[in-house]
């Protein structure tokens, strides 16, 4: 049964809001091909806009001067959430500080994040030494004996805060992205850990600053500068010396479960 | 002896002659499918009524078909500017065919029918047509007719098509292609740019045998039908308060057909989102709210894009925008909220939710949220929107929080805005117009006007406005497509431009032309005076609220002399930027980025408002 | 009963229109099926959701903070050199750059570099003993020592951004990458010489680089960069021409000069 009067009533109310009232804000059509309405072609960037306006932009008025204290903010969802999933990252490393064997190599890690800005990091990496140009000219010039340390491998565990968020406008695209710090502890093998010297495996901590750029919700594109601190003694040295390898890791990672979804409005 | 050999030529002809027929009808090589639809054309501008000259042509949707091997050697000329002279009825004439054994009027039907199968449709519909023009060939008007509609449907002249089959369906079952001309119909539906204008052909055969596999499709239109109608019942009902009974026993009859028939739809079926969701609609109007209400979580359930046989974003987001207004019309301002935000952000009900959820934030009191959404639609690249209550309820909110000053400036704003436009749209409906469909006239001459400044950006607006209104929109989408066929009949060839069936058909779209410009100057008027009344309460409701600011600034100021020092409602509001931990939070400072258009909120940090 | 024949002709002709006439309806409802399949499968095809293509109408960034083109750019700089064998390099220099557009700029720059033994290789004697730090005029004959540089360059900053680093505070930066050619002092003994000769040699410089928006008049910069030089130097066969790679990273201060686009 028709109850006219809620009828109107519903349709005064959804006259309160003009688009509501029109059609009941009723889609009555079966067309999913609505063509493009006709429209002036839309200002591109508030510059342009201000430009048609004559180069003007309207000035402040005193209400605006009072509004100046409130604040606009956007709050919008992060592009990809971390919380409570597993990241594996395959990873090129090559170091930075040495100019005489310079150490090339690769690694695996795998990180979980308790929450989204914490995660717990297990890596390994393996090493190869490349030898410069360099190092035939200090032996010739200098006849030295260029001591250094041969880093074989290194494992360790490290935490990962992701302080600091960020985006980048890319031509057409807007890319998100966040920079996290990473520390740990760990262990390094270099030759004097195993035959002859027997050093065994070196303690060693690391520290470093990496940015990750996610390019789908299970995959992310992630760089890192990392500081490796552990104590060597190179060839027949007696006192061991503090040895600093700096390397630039490159890495894609691989996120376990492939999916998120969003627990707060 | 003669015996035996006529025996021999009988048993030839038996065999020959319908292997020879066969071969005829073969339609090896034919191209009869349709895998690329045929483009339509955008309305770009709408059209004058037709005393006027048409300012632009449209190319009628051009359907790819079979190398027509009778059509090569000449191209179409172009369009002639003006009526060429009057040129001498070209002669069909067709390669010799074997007759023997066949009347002459057969003869003819069967040349026409080689020609439509070789893809030659213009020539075989002028040859279907002389066959319904002679009156020595009455035994083959049913298959000449039904073949001429489907030569002007394969010529892309779909209006024209439409005319044809209708007057098939006309002469009812005993014509030996009513239901196969039924089924064209869905073709034609499907290839319009409106479906309306099949859907009263569909109504009038409601008692028909439908094909099985349009049951469905048939089923909603007519489902659609009877709701339109018994809409349109409702408004003569209001209209006419002494037929008010009458009309609204009507309407709900319809209303009781239109959901008899939607039952029908099984929700395997793809027509079962648009049925549940019309069945949403029609429960609403009859005041049935809660189930109105699960109809449409119905359509939002079957339209989930992970698990949906059919995907239909546009219906699904429309259901959404249902849900949401019927929570907030009860006051449930948090599911109203809810269901907004599920609308795609860039979508094109992305801004109209933002700004009806507005409303509910500014019920909830989340000023932030609602003060953010206008921000939004107050940018730069959404000014040319039309959302002229935005500003009032942004004036309402400062009100509600003591901000005078800031609510007097947004007063003024909308009325410098909106005033001017008001006037200029009580000047264009206070035009003599003689016909209604000088109401639609008004809105092509408002694209036309070259007038700068600000007032032609706001009837722009308005233009845009009236367009948005969907029925108004489909029959200027008709128009255009109906000029398009007869443009596209003036591009084709002599033979074909300059013959009966041309004229025919243009008197025929001509017709059509008139009632459809006729029925859009109704909608055009109904538009335009409904913008004009909202303009004309709002003007009303921002002097209210600058009423109300006078009378309040008075207070303060009295209270202020009373105690002998300056009072002030305001007091500054706590307020925190932290965010949980699934969003980020930027400020803005005066740089859009596009990511963060729908996501600013505006926090308010002085008020007097309790909190 | 009248027994009516019919003459094997007209018979025939009749078995030949009664098949014509089947056959032109079977024929016909073939054509509506192949219609109806094609109407299901272009039913069958979502139309693509209608919006306001943000995408497509509003560039990423409107409303620029920081607007760099027809502005000049100058930045005194300081910086260290990275990787260095033999000898580490502290420069310091002036860039003055011309912003053409708002991702192109045309540069200058020019910078000297003081040189000191890096102390990453020590000099030790024949049998590998008594090993110390090497002094400049042991390192007569290895690369790496430097004095003037200098180069024009384009350079092009296609990504502008923004870094959240307190809930209020926000970074504007952007990232450019530069390529140019110059010329650069290298001082080094020829091979089988021992006087140190100084000479210009032609360099080519590319790079990359950073800047953190301070103030719409000025910025803070950051640049890696690899000036690229050839030189001779003893080889393991006899003298060979190699290309040096020379990293400096430079911090500097850029000053942004004239009022550019609004």
């Amino acid at each position: 049964m028709i109850k006219s009067a809620r009828i109107v009533a519903a349709l005064v109310c959804l006259a309160a809001t003009p688009a509501w009232a029109e059609g009941l804000g009723l889609d009555l059509t079966d067309d999913a091909e609505d063509a493009a309405l006709p429209q002036d072609p839309p200002p591109v960037s508030a510059e342009e806009l201000a430009e048609r306006l004559g180069g003007k932009i309207p000035a402040a008025s005193q209400a605006e001067e009072v509004s100046r204290e409130d604040r606009v903010k956007a709050v919008q969802r992060k592009h990809f959430l971390k919380r409570r999933r597993v990241e594996l990252v395959p990873s090129f490393a090559m170091s930075l500080n040495d100019a005489f064997y310079t150490k090339v190599g690769g690694g695996i890690a795998a990180n979980y994040h308790l929450v989204d800005s914490f995660a717990l990091s297990f890596h390994y990496e393996k090493f190869g030494i490349s030898q410069n140009d360099s190092v035939r000219i200090a032996k010739r010039e200098l006849k030295s004996l260029l001591l250094s340390s041969k880093l074989d491998w290194t494992a360790g565990v490290d935490f990962l805060w992701t302080p600091i968020y960020g985006k980048l406008a890319w031509f057409n695209t807007i890319v998100q992205y966040d920079l996290f710090l990473v520390t740990g502890v760990g262990v390094a093998w270099s030759q004097t850990s195993g035959d002859p010297v027997n050093d065994g495996a070196h303690p060693a901590v690391d520290i470093g600053v990496g940015q990750r750029f996610a390019l789908a919700d299970w995959m992310a594109f992630e760089f890192w500068v990392k500081q490796l601190l552990y104590a060597d003694r190179p060839q027949d040295r007696q006192i061991s010396e503090i040895q600093k390898v700096l390397t630039l890791n490159v890495g894609l990672s691989f996120w376990i479960p492939p999916s998120f979804s969003y627990e707060e409005r | 002896m003669k015996t035996w050999i006529l025996a021999l030529m009988a048993a030839a002809m038996v065999a020959g002659g319908p292997a020879r027929a066969l071969a005829q009808f073969s339609f090896d090589g034919l191209d009869l499918s349709d895998e690329e639809e045929a483009p339509k054309s955008p309305p770009k501008k709408l059209k004058p009524p037709p005393k006027k000259a048409p300012a632009k042509k449209q190319a009628p949707p051009q359907r790819r078909k079979a190398a027509p091997q009778a059509d090569k050697a000449k191209q179409p000329p172009p369009a002639a500017k003006q009526a060429p002279a009057p040129k001498p009825q070209p002669v069909l004439t067709f390669e010799g065919l074997d007759v023997e054994g066949k009347t002459s009027d057969r003869q003819k039907l069967d040349a026409a029918t080689r020609l439509f199968r070789e893809g030659s449709f213009e020539t075989a519909a002028l040859g279907f047509h002389e066959i319904l023009q002679d009156p020595g060939s009455v035994e083959q008007y049913p298959q000449a007719e039904y073949l001429l509609g489907k030569s002007l449907y394969r010529l892309g002249m779909y209006h024209s098509s439409l005319s044809v089959f209708k007057r098939i369906l006309e002469k009812g079952e005993t014509h030996p292609y009513f239901a196969t001309s039924l089924e064209w119909l869905f073709f034609i539906a499907h290839k319009a740019t409106n479906q309306t204008v099949v859907l009263d052909e569909i109504a009038r055969y409601a008692g028909a045998s439908f094909p099985e596999k349009y049951r469905d499709e048939y089923r909603y239109l007519l489902a659609k039908y009877n709701f339109v109608r018994g809409k349109a019942l409702l408004d003569a009902g209001e209209a006419e308060p002494a037929q008010k009974d009458a009309h609204f026993a009507d309407a709900g009859k319809s209303f009781d057909e239109a959901r008899r028939l939607l039952a029908m739809v099984p929700p395997e079926s793809r027509f079962y989102p648009k049925a549940r969701y019309l069945d949403g609609l029609t429960l609403y109007v009859n005041g049935k709210f809660t189930p109105s209400l699960e109809a449409f979580k119905d359509v939002v359930r079957t339209l989930n894009p992970r698990r949906a046989r059919y995907v239909d974003p546009k219906l699904r987001e429309q259901a959404f925008m249902q849900l949401a207004r019927i929570h907030f019309e009860h006051a449930q301002n948090r599911h109203a909220s809810f269901y907004y935000d599920r609308i795609a952000r860039g979508s094109d009900q992305w801004l109209q939710s933002l700004y009806e959820a507005s409303w509910a934030h500014f019920r909830m009191g989340e000023y932030e949220q609602a003060l953010g959404n206008m921000i939004t639609l107050q940018s730069p690249f959404f000014r040319d929107e039309y959302f002229p209550e935005s500003l009032v309820l942004q004036a309402v909110i400062y009100y509600e929080n003591c901000r005078y000053p800031e609510a007097n400036e947004i007063v003024d704003d909308f009325r410098a805005r909106y005033y001017p436009l008001y006037v200029e749209l009580e000047k264009i409906l206070a035009r003599p117009y003689s016909t209604p469909a000088d109401y639609y006239g008004v809105l092509a001459d408002l694209q036309k006007e070259e007038k700068g400044g600000e007032t032609n950006r706001m009837l722009q607006r308005i233009l845009k406005l009236a367009l948005s209104d969907k029925e108004l929109r489909h029959l200027n989408d008709s128009i255009l497509e109906l000029e398009g066929e007869l443009d596209g009949m003036a591009a084709r060839r002599d033979i074909f431009r300059f013959s009966g069936l041309a004229k025919a058909l243009g008197e025929d779209l001509g017709a059509q032309r008139t009632e459809l410009q006729r029925k859009a100057g109704f909608y055009a008027k109904r538009k335009l005076e409904k913008e004009r009344k909202e303009l004309a309460s709002l003007n009303y409701r921002a002097l209210a609220i600058k009423a109300e600011i006078g009378t309040r600034e008075k207070d303060v100021l009295e209270a202020s002399l009373s105690e002998g020092r300056r009072v002030s409602p305001i007091e500054n509001y706590k307020y925190s930027t932290a965010v949980d931990d699934e969003h980020v939070y930027w400020p803005y400072e005066g740089e859009y980025w596009r990511d963060e258009l729908g996501t600013y909120q505006y926090t308010l940090t002085k008020g007097c408002k309790a909190r | 009963m009248r027994v009516v024949r019919f003459s094997t002709r007209s018979l025939a002709s009749l078995v030949a229109c009664a098949l014509v006439v089947s056959a032109a309806g079977a024929r016909a409802d073939e054509d509506a099926a192949a219609e109806a399949t094609a109407d299901a499968i272009a039913a069958g095809k979502v139309a693509p959701p209608t919006n306001l293509d943000l995408d497509e109408r509003i560039r990423p960034v409107s409303g620029n903070l920081f607007l760099k083109k027809g502005r000049h750019e100058l930045s005194p700089m300081v910086g260290i050199s990275l990787g260095d064998a033999f000898h580490s390099k502290y420069v310091a220099g002036l860039q003055y750059g011309y912003h053409v557009g708002e991702t192109w700029m045309i540069g200058l720059s020019a910078g000297y570099a003081a040189s000191t033994p890096s102390g990453a290789v020590s000099r030790c004697n024949s049998s590998g003993q008594d090993c110390r730090v090497p002094t400049k005029a042991d390192l007569a004959r290895a690369p790496g020592d430097l004095g003037m540089i200098g180069g024009l360059d384009v350079s092009w900053a296609p990504l502008y951004g923004k870094i959240s680093v307190l809930a209020e505070s926000v970074l504007h930066f952007d990232t450019y990458f530069l390529a140019g050619g110059g010329v650069v002092q290298t001082r080094i003994a020829p091979p089988q010489g021992f006087d140190v000769e100084e000479k210009m040699t032609p360099a080519i410089h590319v790079g990359v680089g950073q800047r953190y928006v301070l103030s719409r008049y000025a910025a803070l910069r950051f640049e890696l960069r690899d000036v690229l030089y050839r030189l001779e130097l003893q080889g393991k066969s006899g003298i060979e021409t190699s290309t040096q790679n020379q990293l400096v990273f430079q911090v500097g201060l850029s000053f942004f000069l004239g009022q550019g686009g609004e």
